[in-house]
């Protein structure tokens, strides 16, 4: 890497790495494991800054370098989906003094999704991709964005109603 | 837009979310992208000379067969492939989504083509093939009994109009190694996430519990023998126990997946033998070598992803434990699968693949580069990614 892409991508890093982390942690839960897949995507962008820097859309490239990263870091067996009966008691002792409030259940819930899973969901609601983009980023079909959105969506559905009715 | 959608939106906008960045955010990034380019070197230098040796070997071949009538001596070039590498058999299109190993074969289960592979350990041949009907999420091999058993999940689901469809089963299958014929199936009504092969039978953690499936004299039976949710499970086949993890509930844990504890049972009479003290870790996963029994899972902030427990216990004994930050680098977590007498840790952070000893938690070797799942009899080792097998190659003190 020049001086000139050197500069341009720290400067790339400390503008961006906010942004890019709470994309992160949607995706994961945990603090730590978005800080690592951060960490990661930028490392393997690094190598390719001065190419990455010209296109369109840098950050774009830099987010679905974090999706992937994180849905390859999770690839086990593969990946099955880890269904909560009880949502976990919150991770702030100030939580635990009141009643889960809607996006706290929502929170917890999102943790029981496959990683594939919840990626459509944050790439759909937060980032608001079209289906063709979610599906370009996952490298996947439309069809398959789809299914894996309303599977994502039957799970918190149900997981949310059974906390509402439980309280 | 539902209710759900719209609090989901919510959630996901929840500036409670946003991290802080570390300052020292950057200088990270530099040193994990300078360490990417030289284990690329490193990666490149050994494939170069392994394609010279290679080149040299041929073109000696090539000018011997030229010489027609005349004994060449065959060059005794016997090189030691480096640390990280491996040999690669292309499987063709589709995808990998499990694999087992005996001493003489390996068994792959794959997706898009749903198919049954045997592959020879001796010279990497695919030696047998047989189309599956369903798409196979993972497997396991009682070689005592020449049976590979199968399992698919399928789930519940909601489709475009909103109508929920389907339902949560798994679907079993056992196939005879001999002929790869289905010899049995059977349907849990409810969904895997785990299996083991022990003493003849299957012990399956699902999301209603854990099953324990046998062969009766029409064919395979399943009996739930523990309620509640089971995310992983593992047989001792030594001391006839059956170990299996499930989550708790732990207030104040720095974990969002809550806490793990884990148990054990008799095989035959399914008694409780051993109950563990909670683990702060999720999406577990258990390995049992010899008479060592490992945990791997994934955690938050500093604590320990890996745990070596006691085999009368179950309680974590102070062997070595890695850590997010420690030079193995296992970041979120660690995945553990037994060898005959090695323990295989895949890093959730780098997604190197390790070979440790499961005695004393030693690091024996690396392969920073091999993806997928991995499988090993003594002498042999196997990882999976999508589109090939890979064959480690062993050297030092991991025997695989």
């Amino acid at each position: 890497m020049n001086r000139s892409d050197e500069d341009d991508f720290r400067s790339f890093v400390a503008a961006r790495s906010p942004s890019l982390l709470w994309f992160a942690h949607l995706l994961t839960g945990d603090r730590h494991a978005a800080e690592d897949i951060v960490q990661t995507a930028l490392a393997k962008t690094a190598a390719g800054w001065s190419r990455v820097r010209r296109k369109e859309n840098p950050e774009g490239y830099v987010r679905r370098a974090i999706v992937n990263t994180h849905i390859n870091a999770m690839r086990r067996r593969p990946w099955r989906e880890q269904p909560r009966e009880h949502l976990p008691e919150g991770i702030d002792s100030r939580q635990r003094e009141h009643e889960l409030d809607d996006r706290d259940a929502m929170w917890h819930a999102l943790a029981g999704l496959p990683p594939r899973q919840r990626a459509v969901l944050v790439l759909r609601y937060y980032e608001d991709l079209s289906e063709s983009d979610i599906a370009d980023v996952l490298g996947c079909s439309r069809g398959t964005v789809k299914s894996q959105a309303a599977k994502g969506l039957l799970h918190l559905r149900r997981i949310v109603q059974r906390e509402d009715a439980s309280t | 837009m539902t209710d759900v959608e719209q609090l989901l939106r919510e959630t996901l906008a929840d500036p409670r979310h946003r991290l802080e960045v570390n300052p020292g955010m950057y200088d990270t990034v530099r040193e994990r992208a300078h360490q990417r380019r030289r284990r690329a070197l490193q990666l490149a230098g050994a494939f170069t000379a392994v394609i010279v040796i290679a080149g040299v070997a041929t073109a000696v071949g090539v000018n011997s067969g030229n010489r027609r009538g005349e004994q060449v001596a065959a060059p005794s070039i016997t090189p030691s492939p480096p640390t990280g590498l491996a040999t690669s058999v292309d499987l063709g299109k589709g995808s990998t989504s499990a694999m087992a190993v005996t001493s003489s074969a390996v068994f792959v289960a794959r997706q898009q083509p749903n198919e049954l592979l045997q592959v020879s350990t001796a010279n990497l041949a695919i030696t047998k093939r047989v189309a599956t009907p369903d798409a196979v999420d993972d497997l396991a091999v009682d070689a005592a009994a020449g049976r590979v058993w199968t399992w698919s999940t399928s789930q519940a689901f909601v489709d475009d109009s909103g109508q929920s469809t389907g339902t949560d089963a798994t679907s079993i299958h056992l196939y005879a190694t001999s002929n790869f014929g289905i010899a049995g199936a059977v349907t849990i009504p409810t969904y895997a996430f785990d299996a083991v092969a022990l003493d003849g039978q299957l012990w399956v953690a699902t999301s209603d519990g854990l099953y324990v499936v046998t062969i009766a004299a029409n064919g395979p039976v399943a009996a739930k023998v523990i309620s509640g949710m089971v995310f992983s499970v593992a047989g001792d086949a030594v001391r006839h126990r059956v170990l299996y993890g499930k989550a708790i509930a732990a207030p104040g844990a720095a974990n969002s997946l809550g806490d793990v504890v884990i148990h054990e049972i008799d095989a035959h009479t399914h008694s409780s033998i051993a109950v563990g003290p909670p683990l702060p870790i999720g999406k577990e996963s258990i390995a049992i070598v010899g008479d060592q029994i490992w945990v791997g899972g994934y955690g938050s902030g500093s604590t320990p992803r890996l745990f070596h427990l006691d085999g009368s216990s179950l309680q974590s004994i102070p062997t070595k434990s890695y850590a997010a930050g420690d030079p193995f680098g296992l970041g979120p977590g660690a995945i553990v699968w037994p060898g005959a007498s090695v323990l295989w840790v895949r890093s959730g952070g780098s997604e190197g693949l390790a070979c440790i000893d499961p005695q004393s938690g030693a690091l024996l070797e690396q392969w920073p580069a091999v993806q997928g799942p991995v499988a090993s009899v003594r002498g042999n080792a196997f990882a999976a990614s999508d589109g090939a097998l890979d064959q480690l190659s062993l050297s030092g003190d991991c025997t695989g």
